[in-house]
């Protein structure tokens, strides 16, 4: 398009002098200038930049439970970012939380073993998740309205099933598992599953069938569907994996906190979208990578960390999220003129 | 030349403005059936104030949507105006006259900015937007960490002001949305369903696509900060997270307006509408004794059979009139088409 102005030549001219040719720094330059890279290389330099806040800063400790707190971003910007990837939005995430952990606390308290009420949690959300993708597929209805549609009707649902009933406490085997008293080699047990996770996930979205097809469709559905790409399938099991991953989320958010309200999810929804888009996805789909999210969600939470420690109010960390996504943005946008400017 | 013809065009279908006045008229008829106190004219005036907040807010989410994007922003410049219009009229009693022209200069300076970082740079909307509304919750926390204060009645009184029973309130609706319908006919309401219809086609026919969308932007800024001051006068307090249920009840109102959210496609109008009927639907529900807790679950089914309505008539034409099939049915696939 015709946005090559300004900003274009002063990338292009520091980061690529001669785009004509392919030599040893200008590869350096142009792996640095991608999206995934850059949000790495930031969450690194916190650590050390975390000294400015708190002298006590940067530890062990403080590595840790960024992993630990980072480990419901990581989860819920997965399914958050597979499904921006197809070019749409789940707005039903914070329900399909609160679904999760709902669900898992209520199952376990009234007798179920803790397996089988996370596995019937997980299918619940699981439904929420096809119901989303079946409207979006055959339908054709807009994403966004539709999430925002079964979000609010399962919310209301859950309001209205769970009257009376106060905070479900979580079962003790969860809670073990995920409030990072625990370890397992020396590591506390939700970095593993942290790592566990990250792996199946990038697994899912950057190597297998189906996260090709995503790809595929969210560059273009047309496009898609004269190369033979099962378009309406491909969407429905995008949805269904981001209905696992909220679900998944609100398990764990329920070990962690060791009992969960219906509001556990409302937090979860914003900074789902910003972690994937500080990861470098397009937001109207069809590019990003899942290696990008993850550098996004640990980014956010090491600056939550250290915005708490310094003692700023909510307000101003509020303003510091805003202009940290608009720097992500413009650093994107300038990391594609000058990808752009390459070739 | 063209331009006029396509204003004609646009003129002649008013369908989604007749759906949306029609489910209003369904829901409002129905409440004023089982309602005996709402059926005056105190009640009615109580019904417009409490919905001018959102029916303001989605004329500017609907001028936006019409071009193809999304503005998330309403959330944070309705509760920033909020929270201004508290702290600053409890501080300046007698300024309520420049208080408001100041925050209707936010409103477009933030809309501005909105619109300069979508347009020029080529970022992408809905994260332009959201960015901004996180930095003015900010701002609005740190004004006003707690909701709270207290606005002088003067204040209040300025927009519930009533004449012979009958609110201003109303009057000024209807202005705005005349306005629109104003606007929808200049070369600026032309060029912006161009751009969401197809911006390529626009940009090539010579039209002033950057400033128009960048005006969009601004002019739906202004009406977020119209919707934050009734709404400070609706509630006489302030609360920093105030914009937050305007984020979801805005776009769900523009649904039940039918407005296309595709761009290119819809009416401010009759998502003004849309916003009397999510405001009357409570209403309607806590007369037939339905609990409270339900209102989401049939709000969310609303929307859907809202949004299914095209679908059922689309059907429903081609089997009547076979004649009309083919126009349809390319309607269909440009829709079809227009899916990014």
């Amino acid at each position: 398009m015709s946005n090559n102005t300004l900003p274009t030549d002063q990338t292009g001219a520091t980061i690529l002098p001669d785009p004509r040719q392919e030599t040893v720094p200008r590869r350096i330059g142009a792996f640095f200038a991608q999206p995934v890279v850059i949000v790495w290389i930031i969450f690194v330099l916190m650590f050390p930049l975390s000294r400015i806040v708190s002298p006590s800063f940067p530890s062990l400790g403080q590595l840790e439970s960024t992993l630990i707190l980072g480990l419901f971003l990581v989860v819920v910007a997965f399914g958050q970012g597979f499904v921006i990837l197809t070019g749409g939005f789940d707005l039903s995430l914070p329900q399909t939380i609160a679904l999760g952990a709902f669900l898992t606390g209520y199952l376990a308290n009234t007798g179920w073993p803790v397996m089988g009420a996370i596995v019937a949690a997980t299918i619940g959300c699981a439904l929420i998740g096809l119901i989303n993708g079946l409207l979006v597929a055959y339908a054709k209805f807009p994403p966004f309205i539709v999430t925002l549609a079964t979000g609010s009707i399962l919310g209301s649902v859950l309001l209205g099933v769970s009257r009376g009933t106060p905070a479900q406490p979580s079962p003790a085997a969860l809670s073990s598992l995920f409030s990072g008293k625990e370890s397992f080699l020396g590591i506390p047990t939700p970095i593993w599953a942290l790592v566990i996770f990250a792996l199946i996930a990038y697994l899912i979205q950057m190597r297998s069938t189906i996260g090709r097809r995503t790809f595929a469709v969210g560059n273009s559905e047309i496009a898609s569907r004269v190369a033979g790409v099962p378009v309406s399938s491909t969407l429905i099991i995008v949805y269904t994996f981001a209905g696992i991953s909220s679900g998944l989320a609100g398990i764990m958010l329920l070990g962690y906190s060791s009992g969960a309200d219906l509001n556990i999810g409302a937090s979860w929804l914003l900074p789902s979208i910003t972690a994937v888009v500080v990861g470098g996805s397009a937001i109207r789909g069809g590019a990003g990578s899942y290696a990008g999210t993850i550098g996004g969600a640990l980014l956010i939470t090491v600056l939550g960390i250290d915005i708490s420690a310094a003692g700023f109010s909510e307000g101003v960390k509020q303003i510091l999220y805003g202009v940290i996504i608009l720097i992500a943005l413009i650093a994107a946008r300038l990391g594609k003129d000058a990808g752009a400017a390459r070739t | 030349m063209t331009i006029s013809t396509i204003s004609a065009r646009r003129r002649r279908i008013p369908g989604d403005l007749v759906t949306a006045v029609v489910i209003f008229v369904v829901i409002y008829s129905l409440l004023l059936a089982i309602a005996p106190f709402e059926r005056n004219l105190y009640s009615f005036s109580n019904f417009v104030l409490l919905m001018m907040p959102l029916a303001v807010a989605v004329i500017g989410t609907s001028t936006v949507l019409i071009t193809g994007g999304f503005d998330l922003s309403v959330a944070g410049t309705l509760g920033l105006s909020n929270v201004l219009a508290t702290v600053l009229t409890s501080a300046y009693p007698d300024m309520g006259v420049p208080i408001t022209i100041g925050i209707l200069g936010l409103g477009l300076v933030v809309g501005l900015f909105n619109g300069v970082l979508i347009v020029l740079l080529g970022l992408q909307s809905i994260a332009v937007t959201l960015a901004s509304y996180i930095c003015m919750t900010g701002v609005a926390l740190i004004l006003l960490p707690a909701p709270g204060g207290s606005v002088p009645i003067e204040f209040t009184t300025m927009f519930k002001l009533s004449i012979g029973g009958f609110p201003a309130a109303l009057g000024a609706l209807i202005l705005l949305c005349l306005l629109w319908t104003y606007l929808r006919r200049t070369r600026f309401g032309a060029t912006l369903f161009s751009i969401g219809s197809d911006r390529q086609a626009a940009v090539i026919s010579g039209m002033p696509v950057r400033a128009t969308e960048v005006g969009a932007y601004a002019f739906a800024g202004v009406m977020y900060a119209i919707a934050g001051l009734f709404l400070t006068a609706v509630t006489a307090s302030g609360d920093p997270n105030a914009g937050f249920p305007f984020l979801l009840t805005s776009f769900a109102a523009v649904a039940l307006g039918m407005v296309s959210f595709r761009g290119g496609k819809g009416s401010a109008i009759a998502a003004v509408f849309g916003a009397g009927s999510l405001i009357a639907l409570p209403k309607l529900l806590f007369g037939l004794r339905i609990q409270d807790f339900w209102s989401g679950a049939i709000l969310g089914i609303t929307i859907l059979l809202a949004l299914s309505l095209p679908l059922v008539s689309r059907v429903a034409i081609r089997r009547r009139r076979p004649a009309v099939a083919a126009v349809t049915d390319t309607r269909s696939r440009k829709d079809l088409a227009d899916v990014e």
